[in-house]
Parts: structure tokens; sequence; C-alpha cells
């Protein structure tokens, strides 16, 4: 074939120039690190790329809400360790007040003790988190979710659970709300509550209370009356129940309930059983301080009402205890699952890395490779045309 | 002894005006589309004697050029693709650098918008997590408005490469027919003889002139070359030149479109090839499809985002107020236009917009509409009053004014929607992250029913945030706010007043469940947790792409097109440089061939020189014999 002279220079230069080129990309790869400059490069990469990046960042965004979750969840979780401390300290103060030396000053000096712990699972209640938002309070929390007034204490958050979404579409309760914790629970001990008539005049009193055989419990008041040494329990309609002779300290059964009772009864002397209602933590706490702080010196009769309530408070504060333990419980469950989805996500993250890495950067070993590959290319490419290009015949026309 | 004397006369007149074509053809080695030229030689009629016929000498016919007209066919062809695609390409590759470029595209800020709500959802109360949002939003809507401000620009660029190309074109044609004019002159007084370097330049304009747009040519009989574009549309006609103008598009000011000169017929839909048909394809395949897309992934964002925040209650206690000003769809009337009615298009549905464009037009009783680029009619639904807007692809049209028979409207819904992308709200407490009502179990509840969070079914409602109380009448049956009654049915929903909560476990007789209205200030995150869901909901397509999706699909679209062109342009360039090598090798000065030449033709000029001074000496020897 004919090569016109024009041709063959107008060749060789595009051959070097399309070899500085490809090198000159290559030297870019390099410098960048990146594979792709733009879409073009790669445009099913650069697609895949993007959604990896979002999901990199959603990700990222799961492994901080779980951590963040943890965080809630840990100071939620001091604060119910405060409250658990208080209830202790209540009860210790109860044991105490069970000795019968014990004159009502001392008994008040225990109510004031009894009063600070109520004072602190108060203060634990509306516990903050962070960033000043009350962590019991449901969704209203801008403002502290529990206050003393006359009725005892009010509850101003609502039901909404805080939750934070650490993995697609899954949600993580990250608070709960102060209703749920200290307002829902069982008056007595849970199932039912005893009380003592104030007007008794007997030394009565309840020593132990228990449902022996839950189905045949249904939940209805009932009344337990004396008179001559025998009791009578009748229910709320008068109906008599059972009836037998009062002996201290024996079991008395029925409808599924074990009670035992301690002391004389006066004729007359009532012990009533109703089923539990809602009462709070609060509440449980009021009402024993004011028991401690009633006199009882010298009072046989009002003695044996107080350690009746005494009993119904302990179970109430039980009932109390168990439920803030269980509480606990599951925040430990929602603190690992935190933990867990943390390091689930960290794991992801890495892998989602490592995949965008393969999309996006450069393979240095081959880019490497390749730059030297095309640098030989080039000179090949220039030091040919100079040989060519010096070989003329109007070199030899002289 | 005339005869040798005229045989090497004409042996050397020969070979001077053979070394004169050598010399010619290396003085224009390097002189774009020369063809080199080769003297045509032939022996002179031999002249009859009695010894039968002697040669008379060498004679020139004619001085031709090397050339091949399919070869220049197939150049003019392969110069006019390689030089559409490599305009194509470079609008297409401006555009994928735009898009997919992480300081200019819009994934960064998609993502950092995204992040924002997730952040929004985690932390709904805190002041800085809100204006951050605030502050992502802004930097989304004045990226999409950048978007829109780099594609426009394109698109001006390309009118402006549009006006330039054209008065290139117009100039070509005219030189052209100027030459076609000299070389029938030409070809008159010389007896036909080719004008070879005017042939050249010829040829060269022709090559010039595809490069702008794709032509046809057809050679006439006295020499002259008709030039044709567009499916027939004549530019040159022996030595007249039809020019082209550029002109408003009916629908866009903004827009240019190439028209004839004469009639002002628009052509451009039927012009291709060259860097002309580059810039048009590009404008209809790269940059409108782009702005089309970035415009539905604003449309559908803002709508989605707005519609959600309306959901939600803000920190204020308020319904949430949009975050993104509603976007409106384009519809322009055609200047043709007799009519003075107006169109008010508004988004029904920016899930159901298909990324079409549309023309509305009337025929004087009824309207019609239609796929703007492949003419099927579309069903219409409504009267197009305001009332009764037409419905048609997510779209409601309403019509206003008097419209005349043959008025038509150009329909782009996402066409501009990006450059009206804007941050509406003005404070970051008005983010709405809380759900308007929330539903709680009263305390003093003794079954153990529990109840949903409360979900809003219909935030235009009246009575939505007025506070309900869902009471137990028995262990099957319920009242809502003390009247009906209603059989229960564990974990169905409960639609009233525009909100719907579920109740599931045994609740008791008496038990109440009250729902009510959130509060200012709430730390709820239930609306937050919705809005961050955007992220991967589909709002796009008809429920089929959520707007990261469409994203990526846009980025991939470009950078596919661009990609393509790139591998197009190489294998273009590849068959035009095959082109010019066959032209070359057949029409390329070679130099060594022209030194040979050279040597060749001096020979036989001294060879001829011989001949006359062989015919001096015979001559001399006649003479100095009669002399004796």
């Amino acid at each position: 074939m004919r090569v016109s002279t024009a041709d063959f220079y107008r060749q060789s230069i595009a051959a070097i120039q399309r070899q500085q080129a490809q090198s000159l990309a290559t030297q870019n790869q390099l410098a960048t690190g990146q594979r792709m400059v733009s879409a073009s490069d790669d445009p099913t990469a650069a697609a895949q790329a993007l959604s990896l990046d979002q999901a990199l960042g959603s990700t990222q965004r799961y492994a901080d809400n779980a951590q963040r979750a943890g965080e809630r969840l840990g100071l939620e979780e001091n604060a119910l360790a405060s409250v658990n401390d208080a209830i202790n300290s209540v009860r210790e103060k109860l044991v105490q007040a069970g000795n019968a030396a014990l004159s009502d000053a001392d008994r008040k000096t225990l109510a004031v003790d009894v009063r600070a712990a109520l004072a602190q699972i108060v203060s634990a209640a509306n516990s903050v988190d962070g960033q000043g938002r009350y962590l019991f309070a449901g969704g209203n929390d801008g403002a502290a979710p529990f206050s003393f007034s006359a009725g005892g204490v009010q509850y101003h958050g609502d039901a909404i659970a805080h939750s934070m979404e650490i993995g697609p579409g899954r949600q993580l309760a990250t608070a709960d709300a102060g209703s749920a914790v200290f307002l829902r629970m069982g008056s007595g001990n849970g199932q039912f509550s005893v009380a003592a008539s104030a007007a008794n005049t007997g030394t009565v009193r309840v020593a132990a209370a228990s449902l022996a055989s839950p189905a045949a419990y249904d939940a209805e008041p009932y009344t337990l009356q004396f008179s001559a040494g025998r009791y009578t329990v009748s229910d709320a309609d008068g109906n008599t129940v059972q009836s037998a002779d009062y002996q201290a300290g024996q079991s008395i059964r029925f409808r599924g309930l074990d009670l035992r009772l301690d002391g004389e009864p006066a004729d007359g002397d009532r012990i009533t059983v109703s089923p539990s209602r809602q009462q709070d933590v609060f509440a449980t706490v009021t009402q024993l301080a004011e028991w401690l702080e009633t006199p009882q010196q010298g009072d046989a009769a009002k003695r044996a009402q107080a350690q009746t309530a005494m009993f119904e408070g302990l179970s109430a504060l039980s009932v109390a205890q168990n439920h803030i333990l269980d509480t606990r419980a599951r925040l430990g469950g929602r603190l690992q699952v935190a933990e867990a989805a943390s390091l689930q996500q960290q794991t992801r993250a890495i892998g989602l890395e490592s995949s965008l890495s393969a999309l996006r950067d450069v393979d240095y070993a081959e880019a490497t490779g390749r730059l030297s590959q095309q640098l030989v290319g080039l000179q090949a490419a220039q030091q040919s045309f100079l040989k060519i290009q010096g070989l003329s015949l109007f070199n030899y026309l002289r | 002894m005339a005869d040798i004397l005229g045989i090497g006369t004409s042996a050397l007149l020969t070979s001077r005006t053979a070394l004169d074509v050598a010399g010619h053809n290396i003085a224009n080695a390097n002189t774009p589309g020369y063809s080199r030229q080769r003297v045509d030689l032939a022996a002179r009629l031999a002249g009859l004697s009695a010894n039968g016929f002697s040669g008379t000498g060498v004679q020139i016919n004619s001085v031709q050029r090397l050339d091949d007209q399919f070869v220049f066919a197939q150049e003019v062809r392969s110069t006019a693709a390689v030089s559409r695609t490599a305009t194509f390409q470079a609008v297409a590759q401006r555009t994928d650098s735009l898009l997919s470029d992480a300081s200019t595209g819009l994934g960064s800020v998609l993502n950092g918008f995204f992040d924002s709500l997730a952040g929004l959802a985690a932390n709904p109360s805190s002041g800085a997590v809100r204006q951050t949002v605030l502050t992502a939003a802004e930097s989304l809507a004045s990226r999409f408005q950048d978007l829109q401000r780099e594609l426009d620009d394109s698109e001006q660029t390309i009118n402006a490469q549009l006006r330039q190309t054209v008065t290139e074109i117009n100039g070509y044609a005219h030189s052209i027919a100027q030459l076609n004019s000299r070389i029938a002159d030409a070809l008159g007084s010389s007896g036909g003889q080719p004008p070879n370097d005017l042939l050249d330049q010829r040829d060269q304009l022709v090559r010039a002139l595809s490069e702008r747009v794709s032509v046809s040519t057809v050679p006439q009989d006295d020499g002259a070359l008709n030039v044709f574009v567009a499916n027939g549309q004549s530019l040159v006609v022996g030595t007249q030149a039809n020019v082209l103008e550029t002109s408003r598009n009916e629908f866009n000011a903004q827009r240019l479109e190439i028209s004839t000169a004469g009639n002002g017929a628009v052509i451009s839909s039927q012009l291709g090839g060259g860097r002309l048909g580059g810039l048009l394809d590009a404008r209809r395949e790269v940059l409108d499809p782009a702005r089309e897309k970035l415009g539905r992934i604003a449309l559908a964002l803002t709508d989605a985002v707005n519609r959600q925040q309306a959901m939600g209650v803000d920190q204020t206690g308020a319904l949430g107020a949009p975050l993104f000003t509603p976007v409106s769809a384009a519809a322009t009337a055609s200047v043709r236009n007799t009519g003075n009615a107006q169109l008010g298009v508004a988004i029904a549905d920016a899930g159901q917009l298909s990324g079409r464009d549309y023309l509305l037009s009337f025929s004087g009783s009824s309207w019609s509409l239609r796929d703007a680029r492949s003419g099927n009619e579309l069903a219409l639904s409504g009267s197009g009053t305001a009332a009764d807007p037409f419905r048609a692809e997510g779209l409601s049209i309403a019509i206003s004014g008097s419209p005349a028979a043959g008025d038509r409207y150009a329909i782009q819904p996402g066409q501009r929607a990006a450059g009206q992308m804007q941050l509406a709200l003005q404070s970051a407490s008005q983010l709405a992250a809380a759900a308007p009502v929330h539903a709680d179990a009263a305390l003093a509840n003794v079954g153990n029913g529990r109840i949903s969070g409360g979900s809003v079914q219909n935030v235009d409602d009246p009575a939505l945030r007025t506070p309900a109380s869902i009471v137990f009448t028995s262990a099957s049956s319920f009242s809502i706010n003390g009247s009906g009654s209603y059989a229960y049915a564990p974990g169905s929903a409960i639609n009233f007043n525009g909100w719907s909560v579920t109740i599931d476990g045994t609740p008791a007789t008496g038990d109440r469940f009250d729902i009510a209205p959130t509060a200012a200030n709430s730390g709820d995150a239930r609306n937050a947790q919705q809005l961050s869901q955007l992220v991967s909901k589909a709002v796009l397509d008809g429920g089929l792409n959520s707007v990261v999706a469409a994203h990526a699909q846009l980025v991939e679209q470009v950078g596919s097109q661009s990609q393509q062109a790139g591998l197009q342009l190489q294998s273009q360039t590849a068959l035009q440089s095959q082109t010019e090598q066959a032209r070359n090798a057949l029409s390329g000065v070679n130099l060594d061939e022209e030194a040979a030449d050279l040597l060749r033709y001096q020979q036989a000029y001294q060879a001829a020189a011989q001949i006359i001074a062989t015919a001096g000496t015979v001559f001399d020897t006649l003479l100095s014999a009669i002399r004796r």
C-alpha cells in the first residue's frame, strides 16, 4: 500500500498522542487513587457506588443510633438503680419500725428517712438525658413528668415510647414512659389488698396473705368480721362465704385466698380483702410514711392497724420493686440488642466499604504495571517515529 | 531532421511539465485536501511514411488529480459521523461530570439531607439537630437550583454553537456555490481539462461542511456539485446557495431551532450528523432527559417531604408547614396560538409522572393530550375546569380563557422543576417531628388492653386533634366519645376523626383509652421517623423507585450515554482514519515517490536534450558533407 508522507506523520503523531492520553489517564488514576473520574468511566459501577454510598451512610447512622440508644438506656438504668436503692432503704426503715420498743418520736425520725427516699424516687423518675429532656416523660419530655401535689404525685407525661432505628425497619425502644414504670402497678401483693378497719378495737392484724389457688380467686371484695371468737367471711352482697372459729396464727382459706391473722380480735373488728387496683409507687411510699407518723404509743388497736398497713405496704413495695427489676431486665436486654446492633452495623460498614473500594478505588499494582507498559509503548512509538522520519530519498539527492 | 528535432522538443517540454507537476506535488505535500497530480502522457500520432508509421514524439493529454469519488463520499460520511459524536460526547461528558462529581452532583447533598432527617428521628428535641436539617435542606434545594442552572447554561451554550455553526454552514454553502461557478467556467474555457486545484478546494469545503452537518452531494454535468442536507433539503444547487437560519422554538423562546431561510420551515428534527446534528441530538437525548429526571426527582421529593411534614406537628404544636416551596409544572403556549386560553398545570401525584413531555391541543370543540415525542394520544379525564380539571399521568390541568381551534400548548412537567426548589421553612422549630395525636390507656384501667400510638389517616380532618376517648362498655364492645357501640376485634384498626389506632389484649369493662393531640415541645419522633424513611420509600415512577434510586439511575443514564458516545467516537474515529488512509493511499503525496519522479524526469529531460543535440550533430554532419 502507498503511504503518503503527510499520512505517515499524521498517523505517527496520532499514535503517540493516543499513548500519551492513555498514560495520562493511568497517571490520573494513580494520583487520585480513584478508578472512576466520572460516571462515564463505568456507569453501572457508578450507580452501584451511589447506592452503596447511601447504604454505608445509613449503616453508619444505624451504628450511631445504636450507640446513642445504648447511652440513653444506660441513663435509664442508672435512674432505675437509684429507685431500687431508695425502695431498699424504705424496706430497711420499715423493718426497723417493726421494733415494738420504738417510740412515736423514733418512728417519726424513720418517717423522715422514708420521705427522703420518696424524694429520691421522684428525683430519679424526673431524671433527664444529656440534653435536658426528661427520660420518663414519653413524648411530653420538655417538662418534668412527676410533681407533688395535694392528691399525691401527678404524671404529666404521656405513653409515647421513644425509639430509634438501629437497623433497616428495626426500632429499638430507648425509653419507657413513666406511667408504665412507676404508675401501673397493683396495690397489695399485686392480686389483692388487705386492710384493717380503722374502727377495730382488738389487736387482730394480718401476718401473711397469699393467693393459694389463683384459679379459684374471682377478684371480688370480701370482708372478715369477728364475733365471739368466730370469724365470718362475707362477699360484697353480704352473703356468708365461710364461717369458723378464729385461732391466732392459723390459715384462713376461702376462694383461693390464704390469710394468716395474728392477735386477738374484738367483736365487730373487720379485715377487708379487695382486688388489687392501680397504685403508684409514690402513693405506696407516701402511705407508709403517713403510717409511721401516726401516733400509736400505748394504743394496741392502732398499732395492730398500723402493722396490717405496713404488711400491705411492704407487699406493694415488693410488687413495685419486682416491676422495676423487670423493667431493668428488659432494659438490659435492649442494651445488649443495642450493642449487638452497633457491632453488626460496624461489621456491615466494613463490608460495604470494601465493596465500595473495589468499585471506586484503583488497584495500584495493576495501574502501576499498566503505566510502565504504556510508557514503554509511548517510548517505542517516539523512537520508531524518529528513526523512520529520518529516512528520505532527498537525503541522497545532492 | 525536423522530425527528430520535433520529437526531442516534445520530450523536452513534456519532461519539463512532468517536473513541474512533481514539483507542485512536493510543494503541496502538506496541503490539506490536496490530491497528487499526474501527467497523462501519450505517444503522438505516428506519421505515415514509405517505411510505414514512425513515431512523432510524446504529448501530454492532461494533468489529472488522483482521486476516488467513492472514497470521497465515505470521507464526507465519516467526517459527519465523527464530528456529530465528538460534539455529542462533549455535551454528555460535561453533563456526566456535573452530575457525578461529588462537589457538583446531587449524591452527597441528598445523602446529607436524609442523614439529617435520620438525626432528627433519633433526637427530635435538639435545636442543633433541627438546624442541621434546615441547613441540609437548604443545601439540597440550592444544589438542585445549581444543577438546573448548569443544564440551562449548557442549553444556552448549545444555542450559541448552533448560531455559529449555521453561520459557518452558510459561509461554506456560498463558497461552494462560487467554486461551482468557477469550475464550470474553467471546464468550458479549457475544453474539458479538469481544474484540479479548484476541485480539491471544493472537495475540501464539502469536507469542512460535513464536519458541521451531514450532507449528500450530487455532481452535475457542467462540473457543479449540488449539496443537500436533511433528507433532500438543498443547500447548494449549481451556483445558488440556499442558506439556513436559526429561529426560536414555537413553545420556548430560550431554545433555538434550525429552519430554512426561504420559507422558515423548521428542519431541526430532520438534520443529523456533523456538529449541528451532535448539538441537536445532545440537547434532545442528554440535556432534556437529564433536566426532566432531575426535575421529577425535585418534584417527588418536595411532594413527599411536604406531605409527610403536613402529617406531623412541630415544636409549637402546630401542624407541619411545607419544608420546600411547592413546585409547579411548566406549560407554555405556542406563539402561533390565536386564542387567549391560559393553562394552570399542577402536579396531582408526583409518583404518577411518567417523564414524558406532552402537547395539549384544541380542535375547536375538544382538547386532546399527546405524547410530544411519539404523538400517541393519551386519555384525559375531567372536564378541564378549575373545579374539575383534566387529569392524566399525574397532572391536573385547568383551562381558563377561550381557546381557538388549532391552539397548542407544551407541558413539560419536570423541565424547570429543579430550579424552583426552595426551602420554605423559616425556623427549625417548624420541623414536624411529632405525630399529631397520641393514644394512651387510662391509668385506672383494669384489663390488659394495649393501644398503639396512633397514626394519621387524614390530616385534613378538622376534628383530628380534638381529644377523644374510647371506653369499653363490655369486654367485646366499646363506644367512642360516649356514643355508638362498636364490636371489639383485637388488633384491628379503629378509625375516627382522621386518626387510626389499634387496641389488642383483653380490655375490661369500663377501661378507657384516650386519644389526645400532641402538645408543643414534644419529644415524639414518630413523624420524623416517617420523614427519615422517605429515603427508601418508592415515591417515583408509580411506586417503583425511591428518590435515591432515581438519582442513581440519572447518573447511570448520563454516564452510560457519555461512555457510549466515547466508545462510538473511538470506533468512528478508527473508521475515519481508515477512510483517510484509503484516500491518502491514492491521493496523498509521497515525497520519496516524488523524489524518484524528479530523478526520472530529470533524466528524461537530459535524454531529450541529447535527442536535440543528436539532431544538431546529424544536421551538422549533413551540412559539412554538402560543404565539401
